[in-house]
């Protein structure tokens, strides 16, 4: 066979081609954005008080990627599941019907894997403050869901824990360089053995140190290395001898659980390399367990708060030292770089109250006056406004939680804390007792007056514990265009029925008319509306994790099959949230409280809470009714019989446009009074015709 | 010596030019180079000639194709961001030794013995084990761990003119005794097959089998088709045109494809059971066209197919629920343009041009699961894969050149259009060997490899390329003659291999490797075959 010069060179010539053309289509990093060269959403249209936040635990959400299932069990409740990034992005669609409009995301950073048989599915044992938890995803894919969401409407928050780290390090109390789980001689500390109970040197104790020890020879009943329990004076080293000082701690290197010292930031960070990474025993309290939890009224509020602040979260994560200035900066700079690379438009903000006191000194500025005034710096160098940064405080205790929203001043100027907090005071003090077990409503109005400071001299509220307030700062931290969001944290409060630390509503005492009534507040009340995911579905696990259900399989014991939107529960959601955002008066309205139950069970206005809503344009009034009867806005007739009194003039037609209304139209009378029926465990939202 | 750009790696134009040149040198040859016909092709012909490319084609005293040990790649490598091929060391294509002739002697019978091995022995410089440095899926193997298989035949003949063999082949990977002190080997039987070859030059064969094509040399690598199972096939060659089809299973040990429970047993105790039984069905089939070149080259011209299928399955998860694995798919085309028999005698001179396009399963190594799948936990059809590669020799008196290079593009199956599973990479390789005196040349290696995965470094968090260039000079004492396939080989081989930033940050952040962007090798080598049943 033969082939011609111009054959072979017209075959060369297409060979060369072809190669050239191949091997040009093949895309590499060198196509890659940087992930901090990628644009920011400016959000400068965003006011938070419009939003829906839903909050997602991404390891129970969806599976969009098995190439991540690693030591996936889906069956254990506390082992991962498999949900991931990639899932969230692949159900955007079904939020976006829901009709959320901001998505709270567990934890990114790498965790250490796995402790005494828990993984860190929930993502808060950090190991890496700079690195994704491969378990769902890599930078990219979180940046894609992020942009992802952003395309679909949704702004995207960011869980943030800076006050410990994952159980990285063990007490080496007896020196043997082994965490041991067990050590014999009880778990009285060094503080109570060698000082407070010591007869010659127990002045030196405090008298809560003295209440302490001596309570504690009942219930500090053992000591693990791992998570030995507090100690004032720092947990000291310990063996049959006696005691030997401050405790070494030993940074664990077990890599199989990515149980090992946290890995230095790349060069590019700028961390000076001779400075410490997590890994400096002095950037952590080392004082062990917070205990006083559980005996919280042996002690002063001071000594519980010293624990609190100072000590390790349960579990054995461990307390890194705020106050000190490296590791300030390197927890600020880390988050920043989260702003820089991921692009999210808020921070939800783990253990709060475990960090600075501020309740005792606002002027103070600690940790968060520092964090807080970088992170909105950082927003706005990136170019991004109305940062939102709210605060989770797991407490009832309504003025502590909310000093975390006042700023403050110091030599250095004018600093600021948290733009809201997770209201976890409403949820202890309303939404249980009130939706759930029939409290009087009046709790719920305490709450607001003491929030805003409105009449502080109420009688009931006074009787029942609530602050005259305001217990919430009333201005805004920072403008908009300054990193923050222009709002007051009185107005921007983040309301919620339940989360992924709490069983769910539905879990014990609850039905789902009770659950109808109390997500009618939750989205007619001002503040932010946060939805726990799987709400939609009518979850009802109990305590963590099986308050961590897995939204991909839907809830079959409801007979709800998994992303089912054709039910009841769905479209009410569905549609509250509608409501709230065609009416302006329900999202960024004042507010008028017009009715409520100073005391609890059958009467006339059983389970009565009625409130106005006003804006610019319109004016809407809701009347809830947490009671199993039949109730009307008017006291008994034993007490006169008044019935609530509205701003609208006399003669006005209020229709209900509640979702599933029976349409029921009520007429003002003289003074604005308004005798509205609501049926038990249901609610009104009603609207001048 | 290194130019100052290598530090970023060479991106398009640089792959594409070798890859240019080198087919240029296949199909612009002298056509006065004079050059045997396959059918002599006298020992030492390198492995594109007729014989290289399937068993059907290949004598009893050196048939059989392909070889590769299922050795995991050595822990102190730079590991593999891509999956297609990291779980196996790949073995060398030991050059033929013999040829069939039709004057050739009475077929051999009996048992004989055949072997392919190499040893390495040296330094790092830094009183540590030498390494070969990868950052490609199929890197310069000019240092790499030692490996030897062990070929046992038996032959005969039946009354009705029926060449018959039985091939045994024993594999060891590079625990040697002498070097961990540990009385221990690790050893893989691969071949175990019967062949039979028909008067009519039907040829038939059935079970385990490496079967393969042809190779890169210099990268240790068969591109096109280079096949590990256990199964069967036949081939039968007509005038200038081989056909040859071949299907074979395996299973891995892996938990996608096995895995066993203890259960209770009827009467007492526990029984182990197979829960878990997906065997992987890998058919391939080829067609080689024979042709002849101006100036007496020999050409050929080869199209590959493959299909693989993996049944479903349930597997078991740690928790005890199971997970439901599906059918899954993989198919391949190919096509090899061959030429040789130009340059000296006994040179070994040849050129082939390979392109591979792979989708589902078959983008991935045989011998490994396939990974990134998507979220059906299926390869198919996301998974692709698009070689494109060249090999080549040259030689005269003088000495000899060898050349490789190879592009490669690789997409896993998964959701992620961005992470580091995906991408794409090339190497180029040359090595030049002159003739010094007698049988000892002198000759140099040098090498340039890069990858561009669509992903970020997990310790710099930055998008990053890695790439290694290496140079390696070396003594070469080729006892049996000059020609490029001139085996054995003693070399006596200084490489030095300059690691970009991010090739050092492929490393993990413990490793102490980071800290070297320079590492040597100097030491020998050992390469030999004979009688080896790769041919």
């Amino acid at each position: 066979m033969k082939i011609s010069k111009t054959t072979r060179r017209a075959a060369t010539t297409t060979l060369a081609i072809a190669l050239v053309a191949a091997t040009l289509s093949c895309g590499g990093a060198g196509d890659l954005d940087n992930p901090l060269d990628m644009p920011h959403q400016a959000n400068a249209d965003v006011d938070w008080r419009d939003q829906v936040i839903y909050q997602i635990v991404v390891d129970r959400f969806e599976d969009g990627d098995p190439d991540n299932d690693l030591n996936v069990e889906p069956s254990v409740p506390g082992r991962y599941h498999g949900g991931d990034w990639q899932g969230v992005i692949d159900k955007l669609d079904y939020l976006e019907e829901l009709g959320v409009t901001a998505l709270w995301i567990s934890p990114v950073v790498k965790n250490t894997e796995e402790d005494a048989g828990f993984a860190s599915y929930h993502g808060y044992w950090t190991q890496d403050f700079l690195r994704t938890n491969p378990h769902f995803g890599d930078l990219y894919k979180l940046r894609e869901l992020v942009d992802a969401a952003h395309a679909h409407g949704m702004l995207v928050i960011l869980d943030v824990v800076t006050n410990h780290v994952g159980q990285l390090f063990f007490y080496d109390i007896n020196g043997n360089g082994r965490p041991d789980d067990w050590l014999s001689g009880g778990g009285l500390s060094h503080t109570c053995v060698q000082i407070c109970l010591n007869p010659e040197r127990a002045a030196e104790c405090s008298p809560d140190e003295q209440v302490y020890c001596e309570k504690g020879k009942d219930y500090l009943e053992r000591i693990i290395e791992w998570d030995p329990e507090y100690d004032p004076r720092m947990i000291q080293g310990w063996s049959s001898l006696g005691f030997s000082g401050t405790a070494d701690i030993r940074f664990t290197n077990w890599p199989a659980q990515n149980r090992v010292p946290p890995t230095r930031p790349p060069a590019w960070f700028g961390w000076p390399d001779d400075k410490p990474w997590f890994d400096d025993p002095t950037w952590y309290h080392r004082r062990g367990r917070v205990y006083t939890w559980w005996h919280e009224g042996d002690y002063s509020r001071d000594f519980v708060r010293e624990q609190e602040t100072t000590g390790d979260f349960p579990g054995g994560l461990k307390d890194l030292d705020t106050d000190n200035a490296d590791v300030a900066e390197a927890l600020t700079r880390s988050f920043e770089y989260w702003i820089e690379a991921a692009d999210f438009d808020g921070f939800r903000i783990d253990t709060v109250k475990h960090i600075d006191r501020p309740e005792v000194n606002r002027n103070l500025r600690g940790f968060w006056g520092k964090f807080t005034n970088r992170i909105r710096a950082k927003a706005k160098a990136l170019g991004k406004q109305n940062f939102f940064i709210f605060g989770e405080a797991f407490d009832g205790n309504d003025a502590l939680i909310g000093s975390y929203t006042f700023g403050g001043t110091d030599a250095d100027g004018d600093f600021g804390r948290f733009d809201s907090v997770f209201y976890f005071s409403q949820y202890y003090r309303g939404i249980v007792p009130v939706f759930k077990h029939d409290a009087p409503t009046k709790n719920l109005e305490c709450l607001f007056n003491s929030r805003t400071g409105r009449n502080p001299t109420d009688a009931f509220c006074a009787a029942n514990g609530y602050p005259a307030g305001p217990t919430y700062q009333g201005t805004p931290h920072a403008a908009s265009a300054d990193g923050g969001i222009g709002l007051a944290p009185q107005q921007v409060l983040v309301n919620f029925l339940d989360n992924h630390d709490l069983p769910r509503f539905l879990f014990e005492d609850a039905s789902v008319a009770q659950l109808r009534t109390a997500l009618g507040f939750l989205f007619t009340w001002d503040g932010i509306p946060c939805v726990y995911y799987g709400t939609e579905q009518l979850f009802d696990g109990g305590v963590d994790p099986k308050n961590r259900e897995d939204m991909s399989l839907g809830n079959p014991e409801a007979g709800l099959a998994p992303w089912a939107t054709d039910h009841e529960q769905f479209q009410l959601v569905h549609d509250l949230i509608q409501l709230r955002k065609d009416h302006d008066a329900l999202r960024r309205g004042t507010v008028e409280p017009r009715w409520s139950t100073e005391v609890a069970g059958a009467r006339r206005d059983a389970g009565i809470l009625a409130y106005e809503r006003s804006s610019a344009d319109e004016t809407l009034v809701a009347v809830l009714n947490t009671s199993d009867q039949d109730s009307e806005t008017c006291a008994p007739v034993a007490d006169g019989g008044a019935c609530m009194t509205t701003s609208f003039p006399s003669g006005t037609t209020l229709v209900d446009i509640a979702p599933g209304t029976d349409g029921a139209t009520f007429t003002v009378g003289a003074g604005g009074t308004v005798d509205v029926t609501v049926p038990a465990h249901g609610f009104r939202i009603l609207a001048a015709q | 010596m290194l130019l100052s750009t290598w530090m970023s790696p060479l991106r398009y134009g640089s792959s594409a030019f070798v890859l240019l040149a080198l087919a240029g040198s296949a199909l612009a040859q002298p056509e006065s180079e004079p050059g045997p016909g396959s059918e002599d092709v006298p020992e030492g012909t390198p492995a594109p000639a007729p014989g290289d490319d399937g068993p059907d084609e290949t004598s009893p005293d050196d048939a059989d194709a392909s070889r590769r040990p299922v050795d995991e790649v050595p822990d102190d490598t730079i590991a593999l961001p891509a999956p297609a091929s990291a779980p196996v060391d790949v073995a060398p294509a030991p050059r033929p030794v013999a040829e069939a002739d039709a004057d050739a002697p009475a077929e051999p019978t009996g048992f004989a013995f055949g072997s392919y091995g190499r040893v390495l022995a040296g330094s790092d410089l830094r009183g540590g084990t030498p390494e070969k440095i990868a950052v490609v899926a199929h890197a310069p193997r000019i240092v790499e761990p030692s490996y030897v298989e062990t070929d046992l035949y038996y032959r005969f003949v039946t009354p009705r003119g029926v060449k018959m063999r039985t091939v045994t082949t024993l594999a060891f990977d590079d625990t040697l005794f002498h070097y961990t002190g540990q009385f221990d080997a690790r050893p893989a039987l691969r071949n175990l097959f019967l062949e039979a070859r028909t008067p009519q030059g039907i040829t038939l064969w059935a079970g385990s089998r490496m079967y393969r094509g042809d190779d890169i040399y210099l990268f240790d690598w068969w591109p096109l088709d280079e096949l590990n199972t256990v199964g069967g096939g036949a081939s039968v060659a007509r005038g200038d045109l081989d056909v040859a089809v071949q299907a074979g299973v395996n299973r891995l040990l892996d938990p996608f494809q096995y895995q066993t429970e203890q259960v209770a047993d009827p009467e007492f105790g526990a029984d182990t059971v197979t829960t878990l039984d997906r065997q992987r069905l890998i058919a391939s089939s080829y067609a080689t066209y024979h042709l002849g070149l101006p100036g007496g080259v020999d050409g050929k011209v080869k199209v590959y197919g493959e299909l693989q299928s993996l049944p479903s399955g349930d597997r078991r998860r740690n928790d005890d629920t199971l997970e439901h694995l599906p059918q899954d798919w993989g198919a391949t085309l190919g096509l090899q343009l061959g030429a040789w028999g130009f340059g000296g005698a006994d040179s070994g001179s040849h050129a082939n041009l390979f392109a591979r396009w792979s989708k589902g399963l078959t983008a991935f190594d045989e011998l490994a699961p396939a990974t990134g799948l998507d979220g059906s936990l299926a390869a198919w059809p996301g998974a692709s894969e698009l070689v494109l590669g060249a090999a080549g020799a040259y030689g005269d008196g003088w000495g000899h050149v060898i050349a490789g290079a190879y592009t490669r593009r690789f997409v896993d199956a998964d959701a992620s259009t961005m992470d580091r599973d995906d991408g794409w990479e090339y190497a180029a390789d040359i090595r030049p060997e002159v003739a010094v005196a007698g049988d000892v040349m002198a000759g140099v290696d040098v090498s340039y490899q890069a990858r561009f995965p669509r992903g970020l470094s997990p310790t710099t968090l930055l998008a990053a390329d890695p790439a290694v260039f290496q140079v390696a000079p070396m003594i070469v004492y080729a006892p049996m003659g000059r020609g490029a396939w001139s085996r054995p080989q003693l070399r006596l081989v200084w490489r030095i291999a300059k690691l970009n930033d991010a090739a050092l940050d492929a490393y993990a952040i413990d490793d102490p490797r980071r800290a070297h962007s320079t590492v040597h090798f100097l030491g020998v080598q050992a390469e030999w075959w004979f009688n080896s049943s790769t041919r």
